[in-house]
């Protein structure tokens, strides 16, 4: 794919919720993002910011009050309930904070899932022994949930995201749930995915130390875009310090 | 194929969920279908066989059935769906369409609750061939016959699809209003919203200051069909209450108690509806086990108060026709003899009997004086026997008479007292006139029957069973009756009316007691359920306190205070509720005392019971928590 090509505009993105009494809490207010194929973006921000209600927009497993998301040429807010989840189950991928997998299934299941749904898993296997190679995860795969890690859990979740090649991956604080080592794994694991596979991923973050893996990091301020830093040509380790500042400057967490 | 071997593997990891669900169908199948089998069962229910007051006393217990199915069957559906949730919103953000989700909930609720209804309706069958034998050996109901009733099958089935059916169809309908990001986090959204608020309750108290003054001042005042609007006004209060009593939590609570409500208040949405759901559950357990204890004791004086011979029966010149050396004859035979003898004139149509006011005042010395052209209207009842009358007077009534003219009585007065026992021999209603009057009538009078009423007492009335059934077939023999003369010229008897009163009070008790044990089965699974389904957070919990230095026995101490917080205010509630219906509802006929103190028996041995249940729980859940093991 042309990495030049954005495989996400997102427009003047508006969402609030309402509360008692006619009144209504706005959580996103006018957000403009594009996010250009093999890109790896993390959204940061102070808790309530609205970071997981964009991720939760953008997937449609919430629906935006009024603006545009255009994932790969296609307008999302206009689908049906039924059209979105034929589209996530198609073109995107989710990692959420806390694994979402299927206690009833073992981590093979878990993972193949997207194309079982879809009814199109021929190369399933083929692409399942290759997504846990590079995860490192060949050795569970017949295990049940219950009985894994944490970091085990994330890879397996990460491995269930990728299953069906999708445009893009949006990933829901990703390492929240994970000690320093498995956050560090995760973060090496998503980076070598987004290099091997040009996967393009979205990730929100309360982890400096994840989100300066990442190509781009945007600031999120009470539903605002505050800022957006670049990595550029910067090393890790001089990122997340260009981070850290910043987010002092602005006061977030 | 791919999908249903996922299915198949959820299902199979899942198997518990189901099964319980199917459990509670079956259960509530079985029931159901059980008490209307007896229901529709023609010979039960047929005064030709059974006597009625017998036969009715299954209609009570039935309807709680019904209410219980109606209850019982969405909550047992809303539980199952709780962990199904969760599965279902992981499955839509992989891509799963709300129809297929529809789809799956509804295969999935069919085929349980169709496997269910199958196995309820088999045991069904069994339960109800059980009550069948009770009633015909225990109970001696000999004129039972066993038999399986369409109707019961289509009644059962009806009630139970169309109740399964609206609460898939409320489910689904709130699964599509939920979007997505809801439905991922209902779990938490659950048990957080919907707080209670003063103001509700405060209506929720000001409705049951409503139901309990409606039940003091209006019911007492005699309108005794209000005593059901009472209960209800009383269950929306209880309901309210309930919901709302969290906005008086005190914030000092003693520090032990402390930790234990933390656990339950985390739980509080849920708590707040096994506790509505059960409270309403032991209400009406020990409200119904009270009353009928009561109505066993008050049924049997009603039998002697009612039948005042011990043999009574209506003579006229083709029925019963018997000479007086015959029946000594019979009753010696059985060793029963003849203490005393009497009898009253009088006339019959279809609607009256006629008595002379002197005739009565020779043979059984009353003095009612009614004036001539005038009748005195006899209301053979006992005001205080627990049952509500109806005392209605006929106003002026016109004879017929031979020569197509009428007699017109006035009505005089009325009169309460019992003179005979009841007959199917006799008309329902009874006036008692002039003998002038009686005396036109018995010779004018168009479609009047001349008979005597014979009044018999025994040396011993409690060994006349034999007697009275050997002389009732010697009867039909002389008299060449047929099976419905038989019927209709029965003898009437003390004995009998003892018996029957004790059948009917004995199946009535049988019926509440088994109604309530289910009751109290099905509140405790709740309760027990529930505590099952925190089980997992509880252990992370206690997991918490016992990195911080909490030891096994205060482990203990707040599992069961957090337990007694989940058993006994429902219970507490209940008791309540049922003793305070009983009072009322028995008062009236001067048996309230007599009711709290038999709804406070039952209260006890429930409160002792539900006591050890929550200990016997408390061990259990210390005994599953990996920690002290």
């Amino acid at each position: 794919m042309d990495c030049e090509t954005n495989i996400l505009k997102i427009t003047d993105l508006h969402k609030s919720y309402p509360l008692r009494k006619g009144l209504s809490l706005p959580v996103l207010q006018g957000i403009d993002i594009k996010i250009k194929a093999g890109e790896m973006t993390a959204v940061m921000g102070a808790s309530g910011c609205g970071k997981t209600t964009l991720i939760n927009v953008i997937s449609g497993v919430d629906r935006a009050d009024s603006g545009s998301i255009i994932i790969e040429d296609t307008e999302i807010t206009n689908m049906n309930k039924s059209q979105m989840a034929i589209f996530r189950r198609n073109h995107i991928g989710l990692i959420f904070q806390d694994f979402n997998l299927l206690e009833s299934l073992n981590v093979k299941d878990n993972i193949l899932l997207p194309l079982i749904l879809d009814k199109n898993f021929s190369h399933g296997e083929e692409l399942l022994q290759k997504l846990a190679a590079i995860l490192s995860i060949e050795g569970i795969t017949d295990k049940y949930i219950t009985d894994i890690s944490g970091g085990e859990k994330q890879r397996a979740a990460i491995a269930r995201a990728l299953i069906n090649s999708p445009q893009i991956i949006l990933a829901d604080e990703p390492t929240g749930s994970l000690d320093a080592k498995s956050a560090k794994d995760v973060m090496e694991y998503l980076t070598t995915i987004n290099q091997e596979l040009q996967a393009t991923l979205l990730m929100v973050t309360h982890d400096t130390f994840a989100a300066s893996f990442c190509h781009k990091v945007i600031l999120l301020k009470e539903g605002k875009i505050a800022s957006v830093l670049e990595k550029g040509d910067k090393s890790r380790s001089i990122f997340l310090e260009h981070i850290y500042e910043f987010l002092k400057q602005i006061g977030g967490e | 194929m791919a999908f249903l071997k996922i299915l198949f593997k959820m299902i199979r990891y899942n198997h518990k969920s189901y099964k319980l669900y199917m459990y509670c169908n079956t259960f509530t199948m079985t029931l159901l279908f059980a008490f209307l089998s007896i229901c529709s069962n023609d010979s039960f229910m047929h005064s030709y066989y059974i006597d009625s007051k017998i036969s009715y006393n299954i209609l009570a217990p039935a309807a709680l059935i019904c209410l219980f199915t109606i209850l019982f069957l969405p909550y047992a559906y809303k539980a199952f769906l709780k962990g199904r949730k969760q599965e279902y919103s992981i499955l839509m953000t992989l891509g799963m369409t709300e129809r297929e989700v529809i789809a799956n909930m509804f295969l999935e609720c069919l085929t349980v609750s169709s496997i269910g209804c199958i196995a309820g309706l088999i045991c069904g069958s069994g339960l109800a061939a059980l009550f069948f034998l009770f009633l015909r050996y225990t109970i001696g109901l000999t004129t039972i016959q066993w038999e399986f009733h369409i109707s019961a099958y289509l009644a059962a089935l009806i009630l139970y699809t169309g109740v399964i059916i609206i609460i898939l169809f409320i489910n689904i309908l709130e699964f599509i209003k939920a979007n997505l990001a809801e439905l991922m986090s209902a779990k938490q959204k659950e048990e957080r919203k919907k707080r209670g608020t003063m103001p509700r309750l405060i209506i929720g108290c000001g409705t049951l200051f409503l139901s309990f003054f409606i039940m003091l001042s209006v019911y007492s005042s005699g309108k005794t069909n209000l005593s059901l609007l009472s209960m209800g006004t009383a269950i929306i209060g209880i309901a309210l209450t309930v919901s709302n009593f969290d906005s008086v939590m005190p914030k000092n609570i003693k520090r032990n108690w402390k930790i234990s409500i933390s656990f339950l208040m985390q739980h509080q949405k849920s708590w707040k509806t096994v506790t509505f759901l059960s409270a309403s559950l032991f209400g009406l357990l020990i409200f119904f086990s009270g009353l009928s204890i009561t109505l066993y004791s008050n049924s049997l004086s009603n039998a002697m108060t009612y039948s005042p011979y011990d043999l009574f029966y209506v003579q006229d010149h083709i029925s019963n026709r018997i000479s007086s050396r015959k029946l000594e004859h019979i009753l010696n035979n059985n060793g029963v003899s003849v203490s005393s003898r009497k009898k009253v004139e009088m006339l019959r149509n279809g609607a009256f009997n006629i008595i002379s006011a002197k005739e009565l005042h020779k043979k059984l010395g009353t003095n009612y004086q009614p004036v001539e052209g005038s009748y005195i209207q006899l209301f053979q009842e006992d005001l205080n026997d627990g049952y509500e009358h109806s005392l209605t007077p006929l106003g002026t009534l016109k004879i017929p008479l031979k020569n197509n003219q009428e007699l017109p009585l006035q009505f005089q007065e009325q009169k309460i007292e019992i003179l005979f026992n009841p007959c199917k021999s006799l008309a329902d209603i009874t006036i008692i006139v002039n003998d002038k009057d009686f005396q036109n009538i018995k010779k004018l009078a168009q479609g009047f029957i001349p008979q005597n009423a014979i009044m018999i007492n025994l040396d011993n009335w409690k060994i006349s069973g034999t007697a009275i059934r050997d002389l009732q077939n010697s009867m039909a023999e002389l008299n060449n009756f047929s099976e419905e003369d038989q019927y209709v010229s029965s003898l009437s008897s003390k004995i009998q009316a003892y018996t029957a009163e004790k059948q009917a009070s004995e199946v009535l008790t049988f019926w509440i007691f088994f109604v309530d044990l289910m009751f109290f089965a099905a509140a405790d699974i709740m309760i027990c359920f529930k505590i099952k389904s925190e089980l997992k957070e509880e252990t992370r919990m206690i997991f918490s306190l016992y990195r911080i230095g909490i030891t096994a026995k205060e482990q203990w101490n707040i599992l069961l205070k957090k337990n007694f917080c989940y058993f006994l205010p429902s219970l507490l509630l209940g008791i309540i509720f049922g003793i305070f219906y009983n009072y009322n509802v028995n008062n009236v006929y001067h048996y309230g005392h007599l009711g709290w103190v038999c709804a406070g028996i039952v209260s006890v041995i429930v409160l002792i019971l539900q006591i050890l249940i929550t200990i016997s729980v408390t061990k259990h859940e210390c005994r599953k928590d990996f920690i002290f093991d």
